[in-house]
């Protein structure tokens, strides 16, 4: 049988074992690994899935493990920083307590390293045991800060501590590995993360932090370039030796032999790749389509057929979208913008569609170029494109007179999905292999910002969906407004984690009938309750859920927030 | 011709005439401080639209009208903790008043006097006047984040109040904003004015909120003597609950927890484990 974790996407979510034995490396990667291995702060950047937590783990594993390193590595994963987010709505000195949570998952995973480079018995002098801090962990999540007040760590105490293990282990420095920083959704979190960033880089301390691009929001202090270099890590698919990659990829999950079978039609699997964007975790996605659960390893037929790729592509596209889409639950003051901006991304398609029309293969633009000054709003639109992975910037050109453009790349599956290419009736296989191939230099649509929303009128199109004044239901008569007009309430901005996770669990990616069962046979229907369910308890209690079914949901219940 | 005159009109005597214009009784509304802050900071706000012009002065005017608003608060709510809570007023005694304060007040609002030399204006003031006459210390408290952004506000007050709403020099620098080879000018409009209100508001509920704590811990602590009696107990507690407890929030339903001052009352005794 294939084994189960052959398909998990998640980097976080693989054993050891199948990490270490399924890791590929593309000849860019070596760079950036000694980048992130060496002194100095730096950020990475990409969108959901391009393979961020995988480059901070295999920075990990590779200092530890090896022995002439001279480096200590910590690994931290902050996904779970949403948790803290109710506290900026009812606490103060939210900063604070967020602060002093970023600052315990350091010295958690410190104690973690040093577990790791078996040096159990290290005695971390003054703070408390490893039990302690994953308590005041919890607690912090659990928002239940008075149970905490007289255990403040200060980061200056945590750089000493961190600094004195590194001397004790007679290492030069720390490289600590931050990853999903600064939560995407949280803009006063993200900018209390780089605060935190700049407080913990020493001479000794190198933080390298994995962020998402278009949606992050530094402090005013911080500043790209000065305070830390960043490299996007997207694997790009015009990048030399991408399908080289994205082939080596696959053999290493699934085999030698099942990848030979799948190259039987090397167009259409080429295709499949280009239409994975740079997404690792897309390309396992699709793939995994073609296998049938009882398939054994060495007994089965995979057959790429044109019509079954476009199926599937065209599903990839719309997971990807979904991602996109799935913003308006979790950033609903937003909701209109996520609404124009579909129609935005449509337009997008089809401009390059009419623009590509007649073209040699050669010569068909996947690009749109916007010329600057871009306003806020549609920055705003473009971000979340980027996030989800939907475009990809590629950077700016400088036409003089004519003015700067913006240039974004159009996901390769919506350009296969809708036809982008060619303008003829089908897609045809190998000519999109071909054009995807062979990317023109400088050839692509150019458009104003009005041209592009046409009609539309910046100022009265994108409003912020802001709720009603809780006490009296009147509607706020601005953005601005922090008190009602009314009744005279202080309006509070609503927390995106408590409407996150008052979610019901059919948004999850299980079946209606999954959910449904779910809901008949615990007392989970939102998922607030999977996440209350700490130990699945009430999770195996539903007919069919083992252990495994109910990590992965409890895993997608995660991942729903993060 | 006098040269004298080329420069301006001229002006003849002024007075003010009877200040019995300028000033009347104010009857004692017997709202809680924090219900007395809402009432005039909602007052204030619905003065203002969305439309208003931030280069006018209708923004500014109103951001200062709030902002006494909030020193009226500390003044009355440190003044009735004076009146309430024997610790405070033994600290109290260990202050100066001006005669003034004392000749001018009737009986009732002298405590008022002990602050009416001080400006509230100012978060190291308010820390200040804490310690002195509460014997409560705001530093490295969970106050100190909102007290650092009232000071902001006040840095700006300043600039309104003393200078037609230039900036000074030393406003902008304790603000970190960048050295200009221009005059900077303070512009609040409808979005600051509700930012400065929103403020002033947390900082106010926060205050109210710690102060609440310390006294219902010294109410179940160390006010209790050998003459304390289940009447005195209650007759303090409903004190305390009148001074703190707003009306207001309860009306908007925003107070997290719903019970009487009873209620409250014995869930701190439980706290602090009294019978």
């Amino acid at each position: 049988m294939i084994n189960e974790e052959v398909f998990t996407e998640q980097a976080e979510y693989l054993s050891q074992d199948s990490f270490e034995k399924w890791s590929t490396t593309l000849h860019e990667e070596g760079n950036i690994i000694r980048k992130l291995s060496q002194a100095g702060a730096k950020l990475i950047t990409g969108p959901r899935g391009c393979g961020k937590t995988t480059l901070l783990l295999k920075v990990n594993q590779k200092l530890l493990n090896d022995s002439n390193s001279k480096a200590l590595p910590i690994y931290v994963n902050y996904k779970s920083s949403l948790k803290l987010e109710p506290l900026y709505r009812n606490n103060t000195n939210a900063a604070h307590w967020f602060n002093q949570w970023l600052l315990y998952k350091v010295l958690f995973g410190l104690y973690e390293s040093l577990e790791n480079k078996n040096f159990k018995d290290f005695n971390i002098k003054p703070l408390k045991n490893k039990g302690r801090i994953q308590s005041i962990i919890k607690l912090l999540e659990l928002g239940n800060i008075d149970e905490i007040q007289a255990e403040t760590l200060t980061s200056s105490t945590l750089i000493d501590t961190i600094e004195s293990v590194v001397k004790e282990l007679n290492l030069t420095r720390c490289v600590l590995l931050l990853d999903d920083a600064g939560h995407a959704f949280s803009s006063e979190q993200q900018q209390d993360f780089f605060e935190f960033f700049r407080e913990v880089k020493t001479k000794v301390i190198s933080p390298k932090a994995a962020v998402y691009p278009g949606v992050t929001n530094y402090s005013s202090s911080f500043h790209i370039g000065h305070d830390a270099e960043e490299i996007d890590v997207w694997l790009k698919p015009t990048s030399e030796g991408y399908l080289e990659f994205m082939h080596s990829l696959l053999k290493t999950r699934i085999g030698e032999h099942t990848f030979n079978k799948l190259l039987e039609t090397k167009n259409n699997l080429n295709l499949l790749c280009f239409a994975a964007y740079g997404i690792p975790r897309s390309l396992l996605n699709m793939i995994s389509k073609f296998y049938k659960s009882d398939i054994s390893d060495t007994n089965f037929t995979i057959k790429l057929s044109n019509k079954e790729v476009l199926r599937v592509i065209k599903d990839n596209f719309n997971r990807t979208y979904q991602i996109y889409d799935s913003l308006r639950i979790k950033l609903p003051m937003y909701e209109k913008f996520i609404d124009i901006g579909g129609s935005i991304y449509e337009r997008f398609l089809s401009i390059n569609k009419e623009f590509n029309k007649g073209g040699r293969p050669e010569k068909q633009s996947t690009i749109i170029a916007i010329q600057r000054p871009v306003p806020s709003e549609l920055t705003k639109v473009l971000g979340f494109f980027q996030y989800a992975g939907l475009v990809s910037n590629q950077g700016i050109s400088n036409r003089g007179d004519k003015g700067v453009y913006e240039l974004y790349e159009l996901h390769y599956a919506g350009i296969i999905d809708r036809n982008v290419f060619f303008s003829s009736r089908g897609v045809n296989v190998e000519n999109y292999s071909i054009a995807f191939k062979n990317r023109p230099n400088h050839h692509y649509p150019r458009y104003s910002v009005s041209g592009i929303l046409s009609e539309l009128d910046v100022d009265t199109t994108f409003k912020l969906s802001l709720p009603a004044c809780p006490n009296c239901n009147t509607p706020r008569i601005s953005e601005e407004s922090k008190f009602c007009s009314s009744c005279g309430t202080k309006l509070k901005d609503a927390s995106i984690f408590e409407s996150i996770v008052k979610q019901d669990i059919t948004l999850l990616p299980i079946t209606i009938n999954r959910a449904n069962s779910i809901k008949e046979n615990s007392n989970i229907n939102c998922i607030k309750d999977l996440l209350m369910d700490t130990d699945n308890r009430q999770l195996r209690m539903v007919p069919q859920i083992g252990p495994v079914w109910a990590n992965r949901i409890k895993s997608y219940a995660e991942e729903f927030f993060a | 011709m006098d040269w004298k005159k080329f420069i301006s009109q001229t002006v003849g005597q002024e007075q003010l005439g009877s200040l019995a214009d300028f000033v009347q009784d104010k009857p004692n509304s017997g709202n809680a401080p924090i219900d007395d802050f809402y009432n005039e900071v909602r007052l204030l706000l619905s003065l203002s639209s969305p439309t208003i012009n931030s280069t006018d002065w209708h923004g500014s005017m109103n951001a200062i009208a709030i902002i006494s608003s909030t020193e009226n608060y500390f003044r009355s709510i440190l003044g009735k903790m004076i009146i309430l809570c024997p610790q405070s007023k033994k600290k109290a005694a260990e202050n100066n008043i001006n005669f003034g304060s004392v000749l001018w007040h009737p009986n009732e609002s002298i405590e008022r006097g002990a602050f009416e030399h001080v400006s509230f204006s100012d978060s190291k003031k308010i820390i200040e006047m804490t310690r002195k006459y509460i014997g409560l210390e705001l530093n490295n408290s969970d106050l100190v984040p909102i007290l650092n952004e009232f000071n902001k506000v006040c840095e700006l007050r300043h600039g309104i109040v003393h200078s037609a709403r230039i900036l000074a020099g030393k406003n902008a620098l304790m603000l970190n904003l960048p050295s200009s080879s221009k005059e900077q000018f303070i512009t609040i409009g409808y979005g600051q004015l509700q930012n400065i209100a929103s403020i002033c508001t947390t900082l106010v509920v926060s205050y109210n909120q710690n102060l609440f704590e310390i006294m219902a811990k010294r109410w179940a602590t160390s006010w209790r003597d050998s003459t304390w009696t289940t009447e005195i107990e209650n007759e303090h507690f409903k004190k305390i609950w009148n001074v703190f407890h707003s009306k207001v929030d309860r009306a908007n339903n925003t107070i997290p927890e719903t019970g009487t001052w009873v209620k409250c009352k014995n869930l701190i005794k439980t706290e602090y484990q009294l019978s």
